[in-house]
Order: C-alpha cells, then sequence, then structure tokens
C-alpha cells in the first residue's frame, strides 16, 4: 500500500536521453534504409541501360506496339473504372447499403486476391462459361486486346471506386444538404456542390487507377497472354524479352515504367493524394 | 402556417416521439433543449432530410411530409454555416436563385439588396475561408433570406460567435424579423437567445416536446419538474417536502397554494422571486418573510446566486452588488421573503 502514497515524479518515464537517442537513430535508420534500397535498385537499373540501348527499345515496333498498347488499354480501363467508380462510391459514402460489410469485402476482393487468381477466374468466367455465347454474339475476350481491358478492369476497379470514396468522404454532407433546402435536386447538389469539391481527389483517384492498370501484369498475362502484336502491354514485353535473353530492352522497359510512375505520382501528390489510397 | 402534428421518428441514438408543434405566421420559435433531444431531427424533418415514418408536417395547408427538401420551400441556416467553399459570397447567396432559374439581372439586384440589409455587401467578391464568424454567419442568413421564404430554419445560428458579435447579430435578427415579417423556428441552448429573440419557446426533452408556451409561460411556469431542471431552475418541492418542513417559509408559501389546486403535487419557484430583505427592509405585499441560512454563494457576473436552507433548500438570485455590500458570507442567517402569488403549481 505504501507506493500508492508515493508520488511518481513528472517524466520518470521519459526521462533516458540514452534510450531517446538509440530510438530517434534506430527509426531514422529504417528511413534511411528504405529510401536508399529503392533509390538503389532503380539507380542500378538506369545505370544497366546505355542511351543507345533505350534508343534501340524505344524504337523497336514489338515495345513500340506494346507501349500504344499499354497507354490505350490503360487510358480505356481507366475511363470506365472510374465511370463507374464515382456513382458507386456516392452509394458507398450516401446510401445506407443493405449488408454493407459483404459489399465491401466484395469490393476489396481484386485487390487482395493473387494476380493469376485474379487472370484464371477470368478465363475460368469468360472462356469456358461465357466463351461459346458470347462468341455467337461476335465476342470473344480472352487472348484479345478487348480482354485486355477486361482484366485491368477487373483489378484496378476497387482503386477507383475507394480513391472516389475517399475523395467524397472529405465532403462534409452538410453541404448537398443544404443545396437540397436551396432548391437542388440530389443530382444538381451532387454537380454543383460535391463534384467541385472533390475534384482534385476524384483526380488524383484517375492517375492512381491509371498507374495501377499500367503496371499490371498477372491478370492480363492469365487472361490474354503476351502475343505480340497483338495482347502484350509493358509488363508483358518486359517479360518476354526477359526470358529470350534481351535483358538490355527488357531494363529499357522496366526504366520507361519507372518514369511513367514517377510522373504519375507526382501528379497525384500535386493534387494533394493521399498514401493509404495505395 | 406550419404544422407539425405526432410526428414520431427512431434513428437509434435520436429519436422523435409523437411531437406535435404549431408555428403561427410572423412567429419566432425558440426550440430550447439539452444536447441528444432530437432539435436537429426536429428541423430535418421539417426540412425533408428526414422523413419520420409516423405523422404529418404542413405548410400552410400543404402536406410536405414525404416531398423532397428542394419541393418544399422552407430556409435554412444551418449551425455551422455550411457555405460552399468553392463559391465567392455573392454566389453563396446567389445558389438558390439559380437553382429556381432567377433571371441574371433579378438575382444580382436580390443578392445586392439582402446583402446590404445584413451588411456584407462589402464581402460579396469574398470566400467564406477569409469571413469572420459573424460575416459568415450573415452570409448564411443571406442565402437563405434571398429566396424570400416565409418559413426559415435556423439551427444553432450563434453557437460559434463571441459574445460581442452575437449580441450584434441578435440586433440584425431582431430587426430583420420585424421588417421582413419572418417566421423563424430557432434552435438554442442559450437561454439568452430565447428570452432576447422568442415570441414562443418550445422545450424538447428526450425526444418529447414537454412544453410550448410565451417566453414568460416556460421560464416563469415550467409545465413539470423535468423542464424546471431543464432551466435550472431546482426550486420544486413536492408537497411531502413542504409538509415536512411546515414552518419553513417556503411551506407556508407554497402550500397554501397547492391546497387549491388538488391535482397539483409539486411547487416551483424562480429563484429570481425571492426577495433578500437586507437591513430589516419590509417585504412585499402579501409576501411570507423567513430566515435562511447561505449555505453557499456563486457570482455570475452582476448577479449572485445564494444557496439557501430555509428548512428546505432555496436557491435565491440577487444583485451581485448588494451581495459584495452586506458582505454576508456562508453560515451567515438572512431573512428572505416570497410571495404565494410567485408559486407556480405542477402537476408532476
Amino acid at each position: 500500500m505504501s507506493s500508492a502514497a508515493t508520488p511518481v515524479p513528472v517524466g520518470a518515464r521519459t526521462r533516458s536521453p540514452l534510450g531517446e537517442r538509440l530510438f530517434h537513430y534506430c527509426a531514422t535508420a529504417a528511413l534511411s534504409f528504405e529510401v536508399l534500397f529503392i533509390s538503389t535498385v532503380i539507380l542500378a537499373a538506369a545505370w544497366y541501360v546505355d542511351l543507345d540501348d533505350l534508343k534501340a527499345t524505344v524504337s523497336s515496333p514489338s515495345m513500340r506496339y506494346a507501349m500504344r498498347m499499354s497507354i490505350t488499354s490503360v487510358t480505356i480501363t481507366t475511363l470506365i473504372s472510374v465511370t463507374l467508380a464515382i456513382p458507386a462510391a456516392y452509394a458507398l459514402s450516401h446510401y445506407r447499403i443493405p449488408f454493407a460489410p459483404v459489399v465491401d469485402t466484395i469490393l476489396d476482393l481484386p485487390i487482395v486476391m493473387p494476380p493469376i487468381a485474379a487472370g484464371m477466374t477470368l478465363l475460368v468466367l469468360f472462356g469456358y462459361y461465357l466463351g461459346e455465347p458470347m462468341s455467337a454474339l461476335g465476342i470473344y475476350l480472352p487472348h484479345t486486346p478487348a480482354g485486355v481491358v477486361v482484366a485491368q478492369f477487373f483489378t484496378t476497379m476497387t482503386f477507383a471506386v475507394r480513391s472516389s470514396k475517399a475523395a467524397l468522404d472529405g465532403i462534409s454532407p452538410r453541404l448537398p444538404r443544404v443545396a437540397r433546402t436551396l432548391g437542388s435536386n440530389e443530382w444538381r447538389a451532387f454537380r454543383r456542390v460535391t463534384l467541385p469539391l472533390a475534384k482534385p481527389g476524384l483526380i488524383a483517384g484517375v492517375v492512381v487507377t491509371w498507374s495501377r492498370c499500367l503496371g499490371l501484369f498477372g491478370p492480363v498475362v492469365m487472361f490474354c497472354g503476351a502475343t505480340e502484336f497483338r495482347t502484350q502491354v509493358m509488363p508483358t514485353a518486359i517479360y518476354i524479352n526477359t526470358s529470350v535473353g534481351k535483358l538490355e530492352e527488357a531494363v529499357a522497359g522496366a526504366l520507361i515504367l519507372v518514369v511513367f510512375a514517377l510522373v504519375t505520382l507526382i501528379i497525384f501528390k500535386r493534387l494533394g493524394g493521399r498514401g493509404y489510397m495505395w | 402556417m406550419l404544422a407539425i402534428n405526432d410526428v414520431s421518428i427512431d434513428l437509434g441514438q435520436f429519436v422523435l416521439n409523437h411531437v406535435t408543434l404549431e408555428v403561427e405566421r410572423g412567429d419566432y420559435v425558440c426550440l430550447v433543449g439539452p444536447t441528444g433531444a432530437g432539435k436537429t431531427i426536429l428541423f430535418e424533418c421539417v426540412m425533408g432530410l428526414q422523413i419520420p415514418p409516423t405523422g404529418r408536417v404542413t405548410l400552410d395547408g400543404r402536406d410536405i411530409t414525404r416531398l423532397p427538401p428542394e419541393d418544399r420551400g422552407v430556409g435554412y441556416v444551418p449551425q455551422d454555416y455550411a457555405l460552399f467553399p468553392h463559391m465567392n459570397v455573392f454566389d453563396n447567396m446567389a445558389y438558390g436563385l439559380i437553382e429556381h432559374r432567377v433571371p441574371a439581372q433579378e438575382i444580382r439586384r436580390r443578392v445586392g439588396e439582402v446583402a446590404k440589409l445584413l451588411n456584407i455587401d462589402h464581402l460579396l467578391e469574398r470566400r467564406p475561408s477569409t469571413l469572420s464568424g459573424g460575416e459568415a454567419q450573415r452570409t448564411a442568413l443571406g442565402r437563405a433570406l434571398v429566396l424570400e421564404r416565409e418559413l426559415i430554419l435556423m439551427d444553432e445560428p450563434f453557437g460559434a460567435l463571441d459574445q460581442v458579435t452575437k449580441r450584434q447579430l441578435f440586433k440584425y435578427l431582431k430587426a430583420i424579423h420585424a421588417e421582413l415579417g419572418l417566421t423563424v423556428m430557432h434552435v438554442t441552448h442559450d437561454f439568452g437567445e430565447a428570452f432576447g429573440l422568442a415570441t414562443k419557446v418550445a422545450v424538447l426533452l428526450g425526444g418529447r416536446l414537454c412544453q410550448v408556451g410565451s417566453v414568460e409561460d416556460v421560464f416563469l411556469r415550467p409545465a413539470t419538474r423535468e423542464v424546471a431542471t431543464f432551466l435550472g431552475i431546482t426550486n420544486v418541492w413536492s408537497r411531502q417536502d413542504l409538509l415536512g418542513c411546515p414552518e419553513s417559509v417556503v411551506s407556508r408559501a407554497a402550500l397554501a397554494v397547492l391546497d387549491s389546486s388538488e391535482e397539483c403535487i409539486l411547487a416551483c419557484l424562480p429563484p429570481d422571486s425571492i426577495t433578500v430583505l437586507w437591513d430589516g427592509q419590509q417585504p412585499p405585499d402579501g409576501a411570507v418573510q423567513g430566515p435562511a441560512v447561505i449555505q453557499g454563494l456563486r457570482w455570475q457576473g452582476s448577479q449572485c446566486e445564494l444557496e439557501l436552507d430555509a428548512g428546505l433548500p432555496v436557491v435565491a438570485t440577487n444583485a451581485a452588488r448588494a451581495v459584495a455590500s452586506m458582505g454576508v458570507t456562508v453560515g451567515d442567517t438572512i431573512t428572505v421573503a416570497l410571495h404565494p402569488m410567485d408559486v407556480h403549481p405542477m402537476k408532476r
């Protein structure tokens, strides 16, 4: 009982300069290691490739096709994803969704499921079950450029929904409510109040979705393969070049992707994007 | 004008329980109640942001219970003003007029007029983030006023303002209410606001509307012990309390009142109706006087609250200057007088 009467000196637990400094050094060392590791890996790739390799890669017809295919498919996927994501995010953010935890889990599934599994499930649905009926209508998705878009959409639409939801959640729900009392219907309140305020966050979401799509490999290669001048995108082109021993071309392709990623990241940060979206 | 008829809604944390309230044209109704009493939900039911499963809301005889907010024609000034941050003051005020497709020239005229009335005509180009609390409040009020709606709901409009700004806006609001003939419902926690502005006070406790009446009615004659307690009136005694101490000055004044009304079992006395008789001062005609021992003194600006033991616990308020000049302190015995006419009998 005597211990209860003994006053504990203020700051007694924290008065440990050595422990404090050690903690400070450990935290800083961990951070330095991570920054150094990432920079070294990228710089090593940059060091490995000389300008001629880079020029050759950029001018090779196969790589040029892959780049064109990547940019086209990724842009189409992003447009579809965001067009669907904004209303979906609005519903998640504003309405009472029945079985909300189940809906939430299903939405997150494409992010956490292994990419190979994502590609395989797409193949089963669009190849085995829907292959024939869709072919009868003149549509066949596996191993086609359209299939690339489907594979990218399946895996990255959740990013678009999540980033759009984060942007919409950042807007006070009182603002559109007040707009309603001033005469706006729900759509007008969304268009005149919520949308302009959420715009930077929504654009950041577009950028995130675009960059996620650009690097997608597993589902694309499983669902569409990597046929040259047909379904080959940048990541699959890099993989094929590595497997046939064209290491310089593969690394140059990887560097191009890194540059795209860096530009995306800068745009994302400039628009006030937040880290947890990744 | 506005009739809320037997409205009930259960949102889990907040409920409304068979609320019925009539607001006449030109009324200024202050809705008072503690946090979580359901004041904001009641507003939301009137505005159309909540649809009550039972009950009806009518505006000028038109059933608006299930109408969306944009079709109700009710003005709203929210608690935190909720100005649109991406628009300047002019665009904020013009928002509703644009939604109602009012011609641009008319919009400029009406916004200009209301801005002048509220003394914010020099702020029209400014963004909300650059406004002071009082300016933001006036902009929010202006945004509701330009639509020329007869019923305006204001949810704690002075909540975040300092005393000086609050007093200034008080004056504005009172003048505008009279000048434009508005009907206002105003949620507040501040009884001073209700005293200063209301023509009618409605007390909402735990989702139930416990009393509606004039300012004097509610503050001097609370309907129930619950209302009295909420209004800060602790001088409520049961018949048993009074009979237990019949020689007390309180019992002598209150028992006669209770005896004349068999239904009433509680007696209530607002603290400012108890007169402290300093230096042999004479009591008012018909008043009963007796000794009381000071148990505590609470200084509240120009007023002093005296906790007294007059056989029964009593709280009295008196001018702080008088209490200070008499030099009384805890333990001193003073003489108090109270008039039976000031005793308010209550049924529950």
